[in-house]
């Protein structure tokens, strides 16, 4: 059972009081029928969605506006709930936003809908800002809204209840599944920033020890779901440890960390960078003096990069994008000398 | 009490093949029915139509070199036109002909096989010899491939543990595995080098072991470097001295070489263990006038030594790569353990010791070294009955690393690489594309596996297809598309629309794969 405190004070809406609302029950295992709410405004779809859902799965509670079906869930609960984004009353992904963060949140399994490609559509990535699982563009099909709310139901449900695993490592696993990209490496692996790297290793190892899809070879037979949840876990720990446990790449995350909050590594985008980048040079010495260049900005190195800018000149002395690219550098360590000198 | 689910180790060597199993907490190496440990991992094809394997057709190799594969792990998950397959035509006495999709196959007494079938017999072989020890059936195995192979190679290894009757839960790597047989069960804290110099690979894989934890840190190799390559070198010599002798040049007689070879690599294994080698090896070759010429021969093994420095010497060039990607010297290792029965030559250990700057461990046999430890990650992949010695030992973890970058080409012909060689296993990378026209409806990307800057340098391991795009503007589409690699060290590949969320269809596409069809086929008929 959900043992949570409902915590600080909470924000009235329209007439429906926070406070009063109950926590949507968790279901308990076994479960058969899951009770679906479905919100959407026009008749045509909203009963078109209803007739998709079949009847043996779902107890099924439909309204045309936010604050009904805000009201419903509130008393009776719901396992799933399929939204609109616009609604009348209090919008889909306002609504979407109050439910994750009430009392029993955690559990509820949230789909938001759009119409297709509108210019205000919303995408999938939005849709995680308000605290939905899955995006379903409108039109849609049968299958399509069902494998949406199939996939929002396994990512919410716990597999603490399934009792497949030992009850403290199934609690911590729910947890860090659902909050993956929420946290730096080093909240990952629970090691501050100053760590050395022999201390980031046993954190690995405990948590290989522990998360590693190898250890869980039986729930891959018996629930494969459940175990795709630890191998993603796994994976998310495996990537921490190796950027953390690479210096230049560390440095480069740390970079990224305090400058812009970056939580995952952006190895991809300097990479990439480095790839169009290549092509100002015509030779392949050239070439790899540019990504050594682009690399070494990457990192910090200014000079650096410049040095090896100015290798690739010597070689191609007529490329004017080289040059470019040096004046560029120039400007930016100028900017730098400037900052030192004031500071 | 329900019997429970027995899972061997089978070491698939170039040369020779070995199976093991814990039980009872004990590793046990399982002997054939002549009480050999070791089979040769060879087919002969005889002319009554049967078929026999391992030691069995090492004898059938001298008379028959035509109709007999040997060293089929050299041309598994190869494309048809890549130089390894090109080498092998030309020094191997069998057939090795062209299939659809740039597939090698052997060709023997008029019927052409696929090198996984080949393998397969090879395992199916270890599994017989398992299964008469046990008294029993045995379904799962644990398989082991050199540390380079690639994805093909290993999806290749894995569909012949399937032709044998195997359900193989993991293909694992050589050195791992032996890292785990030498590792296991002592509370090391240490970091070791694997240098595993077999019959026809090297590889040298750095590892860090705390306790039950086995982290591989670096691995490297060369799979065109192995103790075939001294036999090579000592027939080559040997004809050299035939044609000293008797005036008559023997190139390009396969029946002579392969016979050269046999007796090379006896030699080479008698300089083990003399300081001298004598042979005498008859009717070599006939003159013109229809007589029966022999070859006597004699070599020392210095001067055996001198001649092959630079083959050992070349595995060297591997282990500094290595290391360096691991951030560490060759002195700063604090055991070495030598597998592959190359390692028992005293010109490798000598050089060995040299290099490392310390004497290598040799408590393990070299030859059974791998095949223990693929049994005992067998075992622990089972953990319900891995209870060795009575009491239950903490189960070995195996955090394994790919051996070779895997990217897309880009437009510019470039290789974009999306996981890095040695990054730990099973990770994954995204990367997104768009669509360069209006309304397009699928894209095609090239996978790549390789260290090279251009994306045709390296292995193709075959065209991912996104298709049934949604009509856009273009550009308007962006497909994320997931490559992971999985603990088995294979590619899976999934892709979705960044801006709905839905699952994008793809189709996978392998060179030098077989298709569906074709691998139903071979299932069917078996091995």
């Amino acid at each position: 059972m959900e043992t949570k405190k409902p915590t600080g004070t909470l924000p009235t809406l329209g007439k429906v009081a926070l406070k009063k609302i109950a926590a949507p029950a968790v279901t308990s295992a076994p479960v058969l029928v899951r009770r679906v709410v479905v919100a959407e405004a026009d008749d045509i779809v909203r009963n078109a969605l209803l007739a998709s859902l079949p009847r043996d799965r779902f107890q099924i509670f439909a309204f045309a506006d936010g604050d009904a079906a805000f009201e419903h869930i509130g008393q009776s609960g719901a396992d799933v709930v399929v939204l609109a984004k616009e609604l009348p009353g209090v919008k889909g992904t306002v609504l979407s936003e109050l439910l994750r963060n009430g009392r029993s949140g955690k559990a509820l399994a949230i789909v938001l809908m759009s119409p297709e490609y509108a210019v205000t559509a919303l995408g999938a990535r939005d849709c995680a800002a308000f605290g939905a699982d899955e995006f379903l563009p409108l039109p849609t099909t049968p299958d399509a809204l069902l494998e949406r709310i199939d996939h929002a139901l396994v990512r919410r449900e716990p597999i603490e209840r399934l009792k497949a695993l030992p009850a403290q490592l199934a609690r911590q696993l729910d947890e860090l599944f659902l909050t993956l990209d929420g946290l730096s490496y080093y909240e990952l692996l629970e090691v501050g920033l100053e760590a050395e790297s022999d201390e980031i290793q046993l954190a690995f190892h405990t948590r290989s020890l522990a998360y590693h899809p190898d250890r869980h070879q039986k729930l891959r037979r018996t629930l494969p779901h459940a175990w795709e949840k630890v191998s993603t876990v796994f994976k998310r720990f495996n990537e921490a440890y190796q950027v953390l446990s690479t210096p230049a790449d560390r440095q480069a995350y740390n970079l990224g960390l305090r400058r812009r909050k970056a939580l995952r590594f952006e190895s991809e985008q300097v990479r990439r960078g480095a790839d169009r980048d290549l092509d100002i040079a015509g030779t392949s010495d050239g070439r790899d003096l540019v990504l050594r260049a682009v690399e070494s900005r990457a990192l910090g190195d200014l000079d650096g990069s410049r040095e090896a800018l100015m290798e690739a000149l010597k070689l191609e002395p007529s490329n004017t994008r080289i040059s470019d690219q040096i004046d560029a550098i120039d400007k930016l360590l100028m900017i730098v000398k400037l900052q030192e000198r004031q500071a | 009490m329900a019997e429970p689910e027995r899972v061997i180790g089978i070491d698939l060597g170039t040369t020779n093949s070995c199976v093991a199993i814990v039980m009872n907490g004990a590793v046990h190496v399982i002997p054939d029915e002549m009480g050999a440990k070791i089979q040769a991992s060879m087919v002969s094809f005889l002319a009554d139509g049967s078929v026999v394997v391992g030691n069995e057709a090492r004898h059938e190799q001298i008379v028959d070199p035509l109709n007999t594969i040997y060293s089929a792990k050299r041309l598994i998950g190869r494309h048809y036109s890549s130089r390894e397959i090109k080498t092998a035509s030309q020094s191997f006495p069998y057939k090795i002909v062209k299939g659809k999709n740039n597939v090698p196959l052997v060709e023997v007494r008029g019927e052409r096989y696929g090198l996984p079938e080949i393998s397969g017999m090879v395992l199916r072989r270890m599994k017989d010899i398992a299964e008469r020890y046990l008294g029993g059936t045995v379904t799962k195995a644990v398989v082991t491939v050199p540390a380079n192979f690639s994805d093909t190679q290993r999806q290749m290894t894995k569909l012949a543990g399937q032709l044998a009757g195997l359900d193989v839960i993991r293909v694992i790597n050589e050195p791992t595995a032996a890292a785990l047989a030498y590792g296991y069960g002592r509370g090391l804290k240490a970091t070791i080098a694997i240098y595993d110099f077999g019959g026809g690979t090297f590889d040298i894989t750095v590892l860090q072991i705390r306790d039950q934890v086995f982290e591989v840190v670096s691995t490297a190799g060369d799979t065109y470097l192995g103790g075939d390559d001294f036999d090579t070198r000592l027939a080559r010599y040997m004809l050299h001295a035939f044609k000293h002798q008797h005036g008559l040049a023997l190139e390009g007689d396969a029946f002579a070489f392969s016979r050269l070879k046999h007796v090379a690599e006896k030699v080479k294994c008698e300089l083990s263990s003399k300081s001298r080698a004598v042979v005498n090896i008859s009717e070599l070759g006939v003159d013109e006038k229809g007589n029966h010429l022999d070859l006597k021969f004699q070599i020392d093994r210095d001067d055996f030594s001198e001649r092959c420095q630079d083959i050992v010497q070349r595995t060297f060039l591997v282990c500094d790569d290595a290391l360096s990607q691991a951030g560490m010297r060759a002195d700063s290792v604090d055991g070495v353990v030598l597998v592959g029965g190359t390692t028992r030559m005293p010109l490798v250990r000598h050089m060995v010791t040299e290099y490392f700057g310390r004497e290598a461990s040799t408590d393990i046999n070299p030859d059974e070294v791998v095949a223990i430890g693929a049994a005992i990650q067998g075992a622990a992949l089972e953990q319900d009955h891995f209870a060795p010695g009575g009491s239950r030992r903490p189960a070995p973890l195996l955090l394994d690393v790919t051996p070779m970058s895997l990217g897309v080409q880009t437009v510019s012909g470039y290789y974009d690489v999306l996981i890095h060689r040695n990054t730990s296993i099973p990770c994954e990378n995204s990367r997104t594309f768009t669509t360069g026209i209006e309304d397009q409806t699928s894209v095609r990307l090239q996978v790549y596996q390789g260290e090279s800057r251009v994306a045709a340098e390296n292995i193709k391991l075959g065209e991912v297809e996104l298709y049934g795009l949604r009509a856009a503007p273009r550009g308007q589409v962006e497909i994320e598309v997931t490559f992971e690699i999985d603990t088995d060290g294979l590619l899976i590949v999934s892709a979705k629309d960044r801006e709905t969320g839905v699952a994008q269809a793809a189709h996978i596409e392998v060179s030098a794969g077989y298709t569906a069809e074709e691998i139903a086929l071979m299932l069917e008929r078996g091995v």
